[in-house]
C-alpha cells in the first residue's frame, strides 16, 4: 500500500466570469386559444395579517445609561409574556378551561378541589411514574406532575418547552400541582361552514424552490411555468390550470449565499442579486392573471430570526419589481375568499422533530399538527429556530386558520386536522449530497393545487420527471 | 538476548534507584494517614505480569506469567499458570472455592492483559454449588462491569472456568428446564427492557448455549427489572443478571467462532456443539478481492506513454512530479486570523524541501533555519505548530542553523542570504520581500510514516559530498568517507591530487554543512570531477522562465564585468550594471535569489555572486538559445562546462498552527487546596478571605469516623486520638451512619460518605497554620464545592504550603506543568545549562562520536527518559520543589528531599511525564533547560503516551459496504481484525467489510466519507465527561480527549475538561445537511460504565460525527504536562477525582518506569537514525519512488527494535548551534485583537513571494471571520440567559424579570457586540484585497442580518441606513448591482 | 642513439599506459595520480612527457592545468 501516488482532487479555482445563465431567455407565452377561466374571476385577495403591519414598539430605555444588553433581555422577556397573553385568551376560549387561577396565588389561597393554572412551560421530565413540569406565569413559578395513570398522560409528549398550556389538577401543599388533565390550546373540533363561492377556483402551493442551487430542479420548473401558461398535458389538467388564480411560495425561493459553509460549491449562481433576478425572469413568465404571493425563508436574503417581515429589497429587488407579485412576511395569514391560508415557512418543524417523540422529517405534516394544537409557529426558544428580539410575539397562530402551509422539509405531506387542512409543499431541489448519504429522500417538484373553497387538496401535479439534477 | 548495554543498564538501575528512594519516604508519608488513603496510588506499571499479580495475584505469579506466555503464549498460558495454582506452587488456599476464584480471575486477568479490572469488578463470586443430583459444579457469578473486557474475554472466562472446573473434578452443571426459560426470559428482556444487545440471539439459541455450557453462568442484580420466572431454585434473585447476560450473549454466542478458535489452541473438549453452532452460523460470505485487484491493474496499464521529441532531463523530471503529485491545498482550506500562511502550496519559495532529521527532530517536527523564524516577524518560535501540506498533516518547527535560511529583498533593492540568525535580526526591519523562505527539514521517516511518495530532493551540500566521495573514490582509488575524520594519509593523498589544501579537504569532508569551498574551488572541483556545481553557489536557475533567462543573458551582455583567473579557467569577480540597462531583468537576479547589492543606481553582484551567475551563463561567451521541453537548467547544461543539479524543484507549503506552550496548568478559577468552600469564599473561593471575615459556609464534605474513640470529623486521622478513621456512610434518608455498610440496612439505598456541614474557615485555617507555623497569607483559594465521588477534601495544611510557595494544585491532587512536546536524540552541555562535571555523574561520559566528554560543545546522546525543560518550567518547579520539601517538613515531619534553591539544583531529579487524555506517565529526569517554550525529550519518551477517546456505547455514524448506519464505537472496532497491543493500547487495522466514516470538513462545511486508518480500544481513565448540548444531544468522553469547539469563528480542538459551559461545539443536521453551531449546556464528571473506550482515526479529517450527529475531534497528543515524581506520589489521589461508586482498583494514575521503545507508539518506529541519507536515497528521488523502495537504504528505529541499538547510537543528519535558538515566543501570543491579528498577517503574506494575500483574505473571511459572524448571530437568537449573581442559567427570560432564584438581575450570554466584533474586520478586508463577489456578498449580506435583527428593538440604528454611502464597500456594492444612486457621504 | 630510441619506445608505452588509466576512469585524472600508479614503471618526467605527446596528437585534452581527460 505504500507509494500511492499523492493526487489531490481537482481544485475548485473560483472565477469571476460569469458562467451560469440568469434564464434570461426563457420565456413562455400563454397557449395560443387556452382559455383561463381564472382571468375572469375577480381576485379576492387580503393580507389578514403581515409581520410589517404591526407595529411592534420596544421598551423605553428607562434612563440613557440603559445598557443595550438589559434592552435585549427585556424585550425577550416582554415577547414571553405577550405570547402568554395571547395564550390564554385562545385558552379560555375552550369551556373545559374554567377556574383559572395565577400561580403566584396558589399558595395563600390554598384551593380546595380542581382549579385550572395556565403558564409557560419551562422544563419537562419524565420521572419513573409520570412526568414533572416547570410551569410559569406572570405571578410565579410551580412543579406540576401527571402521573402515568392519567387519561391526559400521553398529551404531555406533545408540550414542548415554551409552549403554553392549561394543568387542570389539585395544588398540594408540598408545593406541587397534581394535573389530571392537560389542555393544549389547539383548535375547535369543529369549523364552521364558510359560505360556498360562485366559481371554483384553484391556489397552487409551493416553496423551497432555491434557485441558484446545483440541485435546482430549473427544467421541471420550467415546465411548471409551461403548464400554468396552458401547456398541459390532459383534459382534466386544462380544467385545474384555467382555473388557477393564485400562487402561493412559501419561503426558500433561493438558495442564498453563505447560508452553510462550503455552500459556495454546491451553487449554480453564487451571486445573491443574480439569484433573484434569476427567480424573478422565471416567474416573469407566470401569467398576470395569477396572483403570487412570496415570503422569505431561511436561504433568503432576509432576517435570519423568526419573524421574517419581508426580503432585503436591494437583494431581491426584481422580486418586487414583478407586477403580479405580493412580497408576504412569514409567516403571514392571507385570506382568500374568505378563507384563511397560513403562510409559513417552517422551521418550527425542526423543533418539533427534535422534541417530541415520533416526528420525523420524512412526514412533516404530523409535527405542523403539533404546532397547530400549540398554537404556535415555533414554540421552543433557544432550539434551532432563531428567533429575533421583538417585544410581541408575532409567531402565535392567534385565529384558527382554513389551511395551513409549510415548506423547509422539502417533503410533500398533508392532512386534515379538525377541519384544517396541512400542507407541507415540498421542493424544487433535488437530493443533495448529504441529504444522500444520511438517506433523507425530499419529494421535488410535485405541485398541489388547493380548492380555495374547501381550502383542501384539488390535486396533485408531478413534475418529478423533468427533475434530474 | 540482553536488550541493553551494560551502560543502558546501569541508566536504568540508576531511574529505579531513584524512583524507589521516592516511594519509600512517600510511603512513609502516606502512612500516616493524613491522605485519602494510606497507599501510595501510583502504581509502577511493568508489563502485563506485573499488571496482573498487582492487580489480582496470587503473589509471585509475575515471574511464571513472564515465561510461560513466552514459551507457549497468553492463552495457553493462562491455562498453564490455572494449573500452577492449583498445584499450589504460589499459596495455599483455605478451600476449593477460593481456590476456584483466583484461578479464573488471574487466567482472566492474563487473557485481558492485567489492563482492566474486569477480572476484580466483573466478577462477582465464584462458588461451588450443588446439583440436585447431589453432585458439585461450578458457578461463577457475574457483575455489570465484565462488559468492559470485550466480548471475547468474557467468553473466555466461560471457557477458564469449564477448565478450572474440570482440574478440580467437578461436575457440570445440570440445570432444569426452567432453569433454561429463565436465561432465554432474561436475556430478551434485558434486550428490550435495558440496553439493546449488540448480539441479540434467539430463544434457542440461547437454549443451546445454556443446555451446553458446563458452568453456572449466574450473578447479582444489576436492573431492577423484575422476571417472570421467578424463585427458580439456585438462582439467588428475581432481577436481571446483566453480567451474566452479556456473558452468554456478547460472549459465548456472539463469539462463538473466536471462542472455537481457542477452545482448539487451548485444547479444552467438551465444546463440540459450539463448533457446530458456528459452522452453522457461517454461510454465503463473498470475496471482494478479486474485484480490488483488478481495480488496480486498471489504474497500471494507463501510466506509461512514450515520446519521441527530445526533452531536457528536468524538463522531463517536472512533467513526472506534477504528473505523479499535484499540489495539496488542504492546509490552505482555512485560514485562522492571526496565524499567517507562510507557502501556498507546492509553491516556488515556499518552504524548500531538504532531507534530513536534526537533533531536534524525531517525527512530525521540521527544522528550519532560526533566521526564517525572525524574518516571519516571528509568528514562528521554537516549538510553535504549523499545519503543512505534506508529508504529515502538520509539524512542530524547531532550529536547525545548518540549513539555509531565507533569501530576503531589502527595501533598497539589494539581495541577501540570511543564513544567520543575528543577521536576520539586523536586517529584519529592512526588508521588502521574502524571496525564498529557506529550507525544512524534513526526515524520510516522516514520509515513510505517511506514506507519501519521496519528492525529488533539491540540490545540498549533503548530496554534492557524496558525489564529491564517490567520485574521488572511483578516479583515485581512494576510500574517503563523508561526514567523518578520515585518515590523515588519504587525505592527503587525495588533496594532492585535487588539488586543494588538506586541511580544507578534511573539514569539508568532515563537516560539508558547514563548510563551504571558495568559488575559486567549487569551480575547480566540478570542473575535474566532473560533478555539478557546489549548491552553495548553484542558484534558482529554474525559478526563471527560458526566455527570462535569455533575457538576462542579453542583458548581463551590457554589465561590466572584473574577471579572474584560476588554475588557467577564467570566472567573473564582481558585476555591475546600471539599473537602467538591467530594466526588467534585475527581477531576474532577485528570483534567481543571488545576493547583489544596489549603489546608487548601479547593481553590483560582488565576489563570489558573480561567478555563480555568470559561469552558468558560460560567461557570455556561448548565446542561449530557445529549445522547447527545456528548462533553464537544461539549457545551461548544454552550453556550460560546469554542470548544474536543481536546488529548487521540490517546495512544501505551510500555515501556522497552536502556537508553543510551557506554562503551569491552573484550574479556572486557579485552586490551592482541594477544599471546598462554598459561597462564603467568594467568587475568587478565597478561604483565607472567608476566613478573616469571620464567615461560615455549608459545604458537602467527607466525614471519618475514629476507630478508637469514635469522634466523627473530616479528617482520615482523628485530632482527637491521632488513631486511624474510617469514611462514614451516612444514609440520606433516614439518618443512618455506618462506617462498614454503604447501603442503608433499613431503607435500602446507597449511603454518601458525605454529608452538609457548617464549618468555620477560620477555626480549621487557624489550627492549619498553627500546624505548619504560617501565620499569615495572601490568600488561598479553595473550590466552590467537590466535585469528587468521596468528596474527601485535602488537608488544609497543603493548600497553605501550595499558597506560600505560589503553586496551584490540578483537580488530582498533583501539580502539573505543560508544555509542547519537542523532539530531541542529541544535546550540547552549553546549551542546557548543565555542567560537564554533573553530566558526567548522570552517566554522560562520551559524546556522540565516542570522544570522552571534556567540553560544554560536544554533542552527547540524549539518554531516552531524560528531559530538558523550558526555563519557565524549571522556575516553576522549584516551586513545587520547595513546596514539596515543606510540606515533607511540616506536614509529615521528614526530611526534606529536594532541597533545592535554583533550577540546576532540579538536574538529576524525577519527574512523571503525563501524555494529554492518560492515565499511564512515565518517568523522567531532568537534565537541564533551555530558553524555549517546550519540553525536550526523546521522540521515544514523546511516543510513551496512550490515546483513549470515548465509551464503547458510543454511537458514530459509518457507511458499511455503501449503506450509510450508525453503530456503536464498539461495534465498529469489532467490525475490524488483526489486534495488535501497543503502548497500552489495543490497535486493529484490518477492516472486515467495506468501512467509511462519515468526517466534517470544517474548511468546505461538508461532510465528507473517510476512510478509516485505525480503530483503537484502550483501558478508561476513571472518569468520563459527559457534555450536553442544547437540543438533547450529548456524549462522553475521557477528560483529555480533544472534542472540536468552535470560538472567534473557528474550529479548534479543546480537551474536553477545557471545554466550558456555552462553549459551541458543531452538530450536523439532519434536515439540511448543514453544521449547526451548538452551546452546551451543562458539563458533568461521569462514572464510566465500561473499562474500555474507543476511538479511531479517520483519515485527512481527524474528525467523526458520533451520537446525533456531533462532530467531534478524534485523539491526538501534543501536550505533555509534568509532575514531580515526589508531589504525584505524595498527592495524587482518585478520591479527589470524580470516580466509580464501590472505588475498587480502577485504573488509577500508573507509571512506566522502564521505557520500552517496542512498547511505544509505533509512529516513532519509522524515525531514522543514520548520520547522512546516501547517494542511493537522492537518486531514488528522482524517481519518485515510494518511500517503502528505500526503507532499506537509510535505517530506522525498526531495524533495531530488540537491540541494545535501539537505546543507543542513534545519529542524526543536521546539526544545530543552539536547540533554544529563536524567538522565544510566537507573535502570535502577543498579539491583540482581530484587527490586529489579521493586518499583521497579511503584512507578512503580503511580504512573501509564496503567498497569494488576497487568497489569504478571502480565506481568512471563509474559514474565520464570516463562521464566527454567522455562529454568533446564530447563538445569540437562540441564547441563553444567566443570572449575574448566582449565575442560574434560563433557556429564555423569566417572566418577572429577575432571577427566580435570588431575585439577580438576568443577562445575556451573547452580547450584541459578540456578533458586531469582527464587522469591521471583515468589510475592511473585503474592500481592501481582491476577494470574489461572492464572499463580498456573504459579508454585506450578514451585515444586513445583524442590524435587521435589532430593527424592532433600536430602530434609530435602522434610519441610517436610508442612504447608500459611497465609502461603504456594502452600500458601493448594492449601488453598483442595482442602479441606486449613491450619496457622496453618509450624511442625509 | 639506442638510448633515444628506447626512451622513445619508452614514451609510446607510457602513452599507452596513460591513455589505459584515462579511458578506463572516463573522466579527467590528475597527472599527479596518473604519475603515482605508474611510478613503477616509468618516472615522472616520462609521464608528463607522454601526456604532452598525447595532448598534441589529440588524442586527450586538458580540462583544467594539470587535469587531463579522453577526448571521445
Ligand atoms: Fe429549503
Ligand atoms: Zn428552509
Ligand atoms: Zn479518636
Ligand atoms: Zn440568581
Amino acid at each position: 500500500e505504500y507509494g500511492v501516488p499523492i493526487v489531490a482532487e481537482e481544485e475548485e479555482i473560483p472565477e469571476e466570469k460569469k458562467t451560469y445563465s440568469v434564464y434570461a431567455d426563457f420565456k413562455v407565452t400563454p397557449k395560443e386559444g387556452f382559455e383561463f377561466i381564472a382571468k375572469s374571476i375577480e381576485s379576492k385577495y387580503n393580507i389578514k395579517f403581515d409581520v410589517r403591519n404591526v407595529k411592534v414598539t420596544p421598551p423605553k430605555a428607562r434612563s440613557s445609561t440603559t445598557k443595550e444588553g438589559e434592552i435585549i433581555v427585556k424585550v425577550y422577556e416582554n415577547y414571553f409574556k405577550s405570547r402568554l397573553k395571547k395564550m390564554r385568551k385562545i385558552l379560555r376560549e375552550n369551556p373545559e378551561v374554567s377556574g383559572v387561577i395565577d400561580i403566584g396565588k396558589l399558595s395563600y389561597i390554598n384551593p380546595e378541589g380542581d382549579i385550572t393554572i395556565i403558564g409557560l412551560v419551562n422544563s419537562k421530565r419524565e420521572t419513573r411514574n409520570g412526568y414533572m413540569f416547570e410551569v410559569e406565569d406572570n405571578s410565579g413559578i410551580m412543579k406540576v406532575f401527571i402521573g402515568r395513570d392519567r387519561e391526559d398522560y400521553k398529551k404531555a409528549f406533545e408540550i414542548m418547552p415554551d409552549s403554553v398550556v392549561a394543568f387542570r389538577g389539585r395544588y398540594s401543599k408540598r408545593g406541587i400541582f397534581f394535573a389530571d388533565r392537560i389542555y393544549l390550546p389547539d383548535v375547535p373540533l369543529y369549523k364552521k361552514e364558510k359560505p360556498p363561492l360562485e366559481e371554483k377556483v384553484y391556489a397552487a402551493l409551493i416553496s423551497d424552490i432555491h434557485v441558484g442551487s446545483d440541485k435546482f430542479c430549473e427544467k421541471a420548473f420550467m415546465k411548471f411555468i409551461e403548464w400554468l401558461n396552458g401547456h398541459v398535458n390532459s383534459k382534466a389538467e386544462e380544467e385545474i390550470v384555467s382555473r388557477i388564480k393564485y400562487l402561493i411560495i412559501a419561503g426558500d425561493v433561493v438558495d442564498g449565499i453563505g447560508i452553510y459553509p462550503g455552500q459556495y460549491n454546491e451553487l449554480s449562481i453564487p451571486d445573491i442579486f443574480d439569484q433573484y433576478e434569476a427567480l424573478a425572469n422565471l416567474l416573469s413568465n407566470v401569467p398576470d392573471h395569477i396572483t403570487m404571493f412570496i415570503g422569505p425563508g431561511n436561504h433568503d436574503a432576509a432576517r435570519m430570526a423568526l419573524p421574517q417581515p419581508e426580503f432585503y429589497r436591494d437583494y431581491a429587488k426584481p422580486l418586487y419589481e414583478l407586477k403580479n407579485a405580493v412580497i408576504i412576511s412569514n409567516p403571514a395569514v392571507i385570506d382568500l375568499h374568505g378563507r384563511e391560508f397560513l403562510i409559513v415557512h417552517g422551521r418550527g418543524i425542526e423543533d418539533v422533530v427534535s422534541y417530541v417523540p415520533n416526528m420525523s422529517h420524512h412526514q412533516p405534516v404530523k409535527p405542523m399538527v403539533e404546532l397547530l394544537k400549540l398554537r404556535h409557529v415555533a414554540p421552543t426558544f433557544g432550539g434551532k429556530v432563531p428567533i429575533a428580539p421583538d417585544s410581541e410575539d408575532l409567531l402565535v397562530i392567534e385565529s384558527v386558520p382554513d389551511l395551513v402551509q409549510m415548506g423547509h422539509v422539502h417533503v410533500l405531506d398533508y392532512q386534515i386536522y379538525r377541519g384544517v387542512f396541512l400542507i407541507n409543499s415540498g421542493t424544487w431541489q433535488a437530493q443533495t449530497e448529504f441529504q444522500k448519504m444520511v438517506n433523507i429522500v425530499p419529494t421535488p417538484a410535485k405541485v398541489p393545487i388547493i380548492d380555495v373553497e374547501t381550502a383542501k387538496l384539488r390535486m396533485i401535479v408531478d413534475f418529478t420527471k423533468w427533475c434530474d439534477v | 538476548m540482553e536488550i541493553y548495554s551494560e551502560e543502558m543498564k546501569k541508566y536504568f538501575e540508576f531511574l529505579q534507584r531513584e524512583i524507589d528512594k521516592a516511594y519509600e519516604i512517600a510511603e512513609k508519608a502516606r502512612s500516616q494517614g493524613k491522605d485519602p488513603t494510606q497507599e501510595i496510588e501510583v502504581p509502577q506499571a511493568t508489563d502485563m505480569a506485573g499488571r496482573v499479580e498487582s492487580l489480582v495475584g496470587p503473589k509471585g505469579v509475575a515471574e511464571r506469567i513472564r515465561s510461560l506466555v513466552k514459551e507457549y503464549g497468553k492463552e495457553l498460558a493462562a491455562l498453564k499458570v490455572v494449573d500452577e495454582i492449583i498445584e499450589g506452587k504460589f499459596k495455599k488456599f483455605e478451600n476449593k472455592e477460593q481456590l476456584a476464584d483466583q484461578c479464573v480471575r488471574t487466567a482472566l486477568a492474563i487473557l485481558t492483559e492485567g489492563i482492566v479490572s474486569a477480572p476484580l469488578e466483573g466478577i462477582a463470586d465464584v462458588k461451588i454449588k450443588k446439583n440436585e443430583d447431589g453432585t458439585n459444579y461450578l458457578a461463577v457469578y457475574y457483575a455489570g462491569p465484565i462488559r468492559s473486557s470485550g466480548g471475547t474475554a468474557q467468553a473466555l472466562s466461560v471457557l477458564v472456568g469449564d477448565y478450572v472446573r474440570k482440574k478440580l473434578g467437578l461436575d457440570r452443571f445440570k440445570l432444569t428446564e426452567e432453569h433454561v426459560e429463565r436465561y432465554v426470559e432474561e436475556i430478551d428482556l434485558y434486550h428490550r427492557a435495558v440496553t439493546r444487545l449488540q448480539y441479540y440471539p434467539s430463544p434457542d439459541e440461547v437454549r443451546l448455549a445454556v443446555r451446553n455450557i458446563p458452568i453456572e453462568i449466574t450473578g447479582e442484580t444489576t436492573d431492577n427489572v423484575e422476571v417472570s420466572h421467578r424463585n427458580v431454585p439456585g438462582v439467588e434473585t428475581n432481577y436481571l443478571r446483566g453480567g451474566a447476560i452479556l456473558v452468554i450473549a456478547e460472549g459465548v454466542l456472539q463469539k462463538a467462532n473466536k471462542l472455537v478458535k481457542y477452545i482448539d489452541k487451548m485444547g479444552i473438549d467438551g465444546w463440540e456443539w459450539l463448533k457446530e453452532f458456528v459452522e452453522a452460523k457461517e454461510k454465503g460470505k463473498s470475496d471482494e478481492k478479486e474485484e480490488k485487484a483488478l481495480e488496480e491493474s486498471k489504474t497500471e496499464t494507463a501510466v506509461g506513454e512514450t515520446t519521441k521529441i527530445k526533452k531536457g532531463f528536468y524538463h522531463e523530471l517536472y512533467e513526472k512530479l506534477k504528473a505523479t503529485i499535484s499540489p495539496n491545498a488542504k492546509y490552505t482550506k482555512e485560514i485562522i486570523g492571526g496565524r499567517p500562511l507562510f507557502a501556498e502550496p507546492s509553491t516556488n519559495g515556499g518552504f524548500r524541501l531538504r532531507y534530513g532529521r536534526s537533533r531536534v527532530s524525531g517525527f512530525a517536527t521540521w527544522s528550519i533555519n532560526p533566521a526564517v523564524m525572525i524574518m516571519v516577524d516571528e509568528f514562528l518560535a521554537v516549538g510553535t505548530q504549523m499545519k503543512t501540506e505534506r508529508p504529515g498533516k502538520g509539524c512542530i518547527v524547531t532550529p536547525a542553523s545548518t540549513i539555509e535560511g531565507p533569501i530576503v529583498k531589502l527595501k533598497d533593492g539589494s539581495v541577501v542570504r540570511v543564513d544567520d540568525y543575528h543577521k536576520a535580526l539586523e536586517l529584519k526591519d529592512r526588508v521588502e520581500e521574502i524571496l525564498y523562505l529557506g529550507d525544512a527539514l524534513i526526515a524520510f521517516g516522516d514520509f515513510v510514516e505517511n506514506n507519501q511518495t519521496l519528492l525529488p530532493a533539491n540540490y545540498v551540500e549533503e548530496w554534492w559530498i557524496q558525489e564529491l566521495v564517490e567520485t574521488v573514490n572511483d578516479v583515485y582509488e581512494l576510500e574517503l568517507r563523508p561526514f567523518q575524520e578520515n585518515e590523515r594519509d588519504s587525505v592527503e593523498e587525495a588533496a594532492d591530487y585535487l588539488d586543494i589544501e588538506p586541511e580544507t579537504l578534511a573539514k569539508l569532508l568532515y563537516d560539508p554543512l558547514v563548510t563551504k569551498p571558495t568559488i575559486e574551488e567549487a569551480l575547480h572541483l566540478s570542473n575535474i570531477l566532473k560533478i555539478p556545481l557546489h549548491p552553495y553557489y548553484t542558484l534558482y536557475w529554474n525559478t526563471l522562465t527560458v526566455e527570462e533567462l535569455i533575457k538576462l543573458q542579453n542583458a548581463l551582455v551590457n554589465a561590466t564585468i572584473e574577471w579572474g583567473e584560476y588554475r588557467g579557467f577564467r570566472y567573473a569577480k564582481r558585476l555591475e550594471i546600471s539599473l537602467e540597462t538591467l530594466g526588467g531583468a534585475k527581477r531576474y537576479l532577485e528570483l534567481l535569489g543571488v545576493e547583489h547589492i544596489i549603489e546608487g543606481d548601479t547593481v553590483i553582484v560582488d565576489y563570489p555572486w558573480a561567478a555563480a551567475v555568470l559561469t552558468p551563463l558560460a560567461n557570455l561567451e556561448k548565446k542561449i538559445e530557445f529549445k522547447e521541453f527545456h528548462t533553464p537548467i537544461d539549457l545551461i547544461n548544454e552550453i556550460s562546462d560546469i554542470k548544474l543539479r536543481d536546488r529548487g524543484i521540490s517546495w512544501i507549503g505551510s500555515r501556522m498552527g497552536r502556537p508553543e506552550k510551557a506554562k503551569e496548568r491552573k484550574m479556572k478559577p486557579p485552586v490551592h487546596v482541594l477544599f471546598p468552600i462554598g459561597l462564603a469564599g467568594g467568587n475568587s473561593r478565597d478561604i483565607y478571605k472567608a476566613a478573616q471575615e469571620g464567615k461560615t459556609s455549608d459545604v458537602e464534605i467527607a466525614h471519618f469516623k475514629c476507630t478508637s474513640c469514635g469522634h466523627v470529623d473530616i479528617f482520615p486521622t482523628c485530632p482527637e486520638c491521632g488513631e486511624e478513621a474510617k469514611l462514614l456512610y451516612h444514609c440520606p434518608k433516614c439518618g443512618f451512619e455506618s462506617i462498614l455498610d454503604t447501603r442503608c440496612p433499613k431503607c435500602d439505598i446507597e449511603m454518601k460518605p458525605y454529608k452538609r456541614r457548617r464549618i468555620s474557615p477560620s477555626e480549621l485555617l487557624n489550627s492549619a497554620m498553627q500546624n505548619v507555623g504560617i501565620y499569615t497569607l495572601d490568600k488561598l483559594k479553595g473550590v466552590m464545592g467537590m466535585s469528587s465521588a468521596h468528596k474527601i477534601a485535602e488537608p488544609l495544611e497543603k493548600g497553605i504550603l501550595r499558597a506560600r510557595n505560589d503553586v496551584y494544585v490540578f483537580k488530582d491532587g498533583t501539580i502539573r506543568f505543560d508544555a509542547t512536546d519537542a523532539p530531541i536524540t542529541h544535546f550540547k552541555p552549553k546549551e542546557i545549562g548543565v555542567s560537564i562535571e554533573k553530566l558526567k555523574e548522570l552517566g554522560y561520559t562520551h559524546d556522540f562520536e565516542g570522544k570522552p566528554l571534556v567540553s560544554g560543545d560536544q554533542i552527547l546522546e540524549l539518554k531516552v527518559q531524560d528531559i530538558i525543560l523550558s526555563k519557565e518550567a524549571g522556575r516553576y518547579l522549584v516551586k513545587v520543589a520547595k513546596f514539596v520539601d515543606d510540606l515533607l517538613d511540616k506536614v509529615y515531619g521528614l526530611p526534606r528531599f529536594y532541597n533545592v534553591e535554583k533550577m540546576e539544583d532540579l538536574i538529576g531529579h524525577l519527574v512523571i511525564g503525563l501524555a494529554p487524555h492518560t492515565s499511564a506517565g512515565i518517568i523522567g529526569r531532568i537534565i537541564g533547560f533551555v530558553d524555549a517554550l517546550v519540553g525536550y525529550a526523546h521522540p521515544y519518551y514523546h511516543a510513551a503516551k496512550r490515546r483513549n477517546c470515548f465509551p464503547g456505547e458510543t454511537r458514530i455514524l459509518v457507511q458499511i459496504d455503501g449503506f450509510p448506519q450508525r453503530i456503536t464505537l464498539k461495534e465498529l472496532y469489532e467490525l475490524f481484525e488483526d489486534e495488535h497491543y501497543e503502548n497500552m493500547v489495543y490497535v486493529r487495522k484490518k477492516p472486515k467489510a467495506d468501512i467509511k466514516v462519515y468526517s466534517f470538513d470544517p474548511e468546505t462545511g461538508k461532510v465528507v466519507l473517510t476512510d478509516i486508518e485505525d480503530v483503537i480500544k484502550a483501558p478508561i481513565t476513571d472518569h468520563l465527561i459527559r457534555f450536553e448540548l442544547e437540543l438533547g444531544r450529548s456524549f462522553e468522553t475521557t477528560i483529555d480527549h480533544p472534542v472540536l469547539v468552535y470560538e472567534n469563528g473557528k474550529f479548534f480542538k479543546k480537551r474536553a475538561f477545557e471545554v466550558k459551559e456555552s462553549d459551541i461545539m458543531v452538530v450536523i443536521d439532519e434536515s439540511d445537511s448543514k453544521p449547526l453551531k451548538i452551546t452546551i449546556k451543562k458539563i458533568e464528571f461521569v462514572k464510566p460504565t465500561g473499562d474500555f473506550v474507543f476511538s479511531l482515526n479517520a483519515k485527512n479529517y481527524h474528525n467523526v460525527l458520533i451520537n446525533e450527529n456531533i462532530v467531534t475531534h478524534q485523539c491526538d497528543g501534543d501536550e505533555d504536562s509534568v509532575m514531580l515524581l515526589l508531589d504525584a506520589l505524595l498527592n495524587f489521589s482518585r478520591y479527589y477525582l470524580p470516580e466509580k461508586r464501590g472505588g475498587k482498583m480502577d485504573a488509577p494514575l500508573v507509571v512506566t518506569t522502564r521505557l520500552d521503545p517496542r512498547e511505544v507508539d509505533s509512529e516513532v518506529h519509522n524515525m531514522d537514525v543514520v548520520r547522512y541519507y546516501p547517494l542511493e536515497f537522492y537518486r531514488a528521488t528522482y524517481e519518485l519512488k515510494s518511500p517503502k523502495e528505500v526503507v532499506g537504504v537509510i535505517e530506522r528505529v525498526e531495524d533495531r527494535l530488540g537491540k541494545p541499538e535501539m537505546y543507543e547510537g542513534l545519529k542524526f543528519t543536521h546539526d544545530t548551534d543552539d536547540i533554544a535558538l529563536g524567538p522565544k515566543m510566537s507573535l502570535y501570543k502577543q498579539l491583540g485583537d482581530m484587527v490586529d491579528k489579521v493586518s499583521h498577517q497579511l503584512a507578512l503574506a503580503e511580504r512573501i513571494r509564496a503567498v497569494n494575500e488576497h487568497h489569504v483574505a478571502e480565506t481568512i473571511i471563509n474559514s474565520h471571520i464570516v463562521p464566527d459572524l454567522r455562529g454568533n448571530l446564530r447563538s445569540f437568537t437562540r441564547q441563553e440567559f444567566r443570572c449575574v449573581k448566582c449565575n442560574t442559567k434560563y433557556r429564555r427570560p423569566p417572566l418577572r424579570g429577575k432571577c427566580t432564584k435570588c431575585g439577580g438581575k438576568i443577562v445575556l450570554t451573547v452580547s450584541k457586540g459578540a456578533i458586531e466584533k469582527y464587522l469591521p474586520t471583515a468589510k475592511m478586508l473585503v474592500a481592501k484585497y481582491n476577494v470574489i463577489d461572492y464572499t463580498r456578498q456573504r459579508i454585506c449580506v450578514t451585515e444586513k442580518d445583524i442590524k435587521s435583527l435589532f430593527q424592532n428593538v433600536f430602530p434609530e440604528t435602522q434610519r441610517t441606513l436610508l442612504a447608500l454611502n459611497h465609502r461603504d464597500i456594502c452600500d458601493r456594492m448594492i449601488a453598483e448591482r442595482t442602479g441606486r444612486t449613491v450619496k457622496g457621504n453618509g450624511y442625509l | 642513439e639506442e638510448e633515444t630510441k628506447e626512451v622513445k619506445e619508452g614514451i609510446e608505452e607510457a602513452k599507452k599506459a596513460v591513455l589505459e588509466i584515462l579511458r578506463s576512469k572516463g573522466t579527467a585524472v590528475s597527472l599527479k595520480f596518473i604519475q603515482r600508479k605508474l611510478q613503477e614503471k616509468y618516472d615522472p618526467e616520462t609521464i608528463e612527457e607522454a601526456v604532452r605527446a598525447l595532448l598534441t596528437e589529440g588524442e586527450i585534452f586538458e580540462p583544467e592545468i594539470g587535469y587531463y581527460q579522453t577526448l571521445e
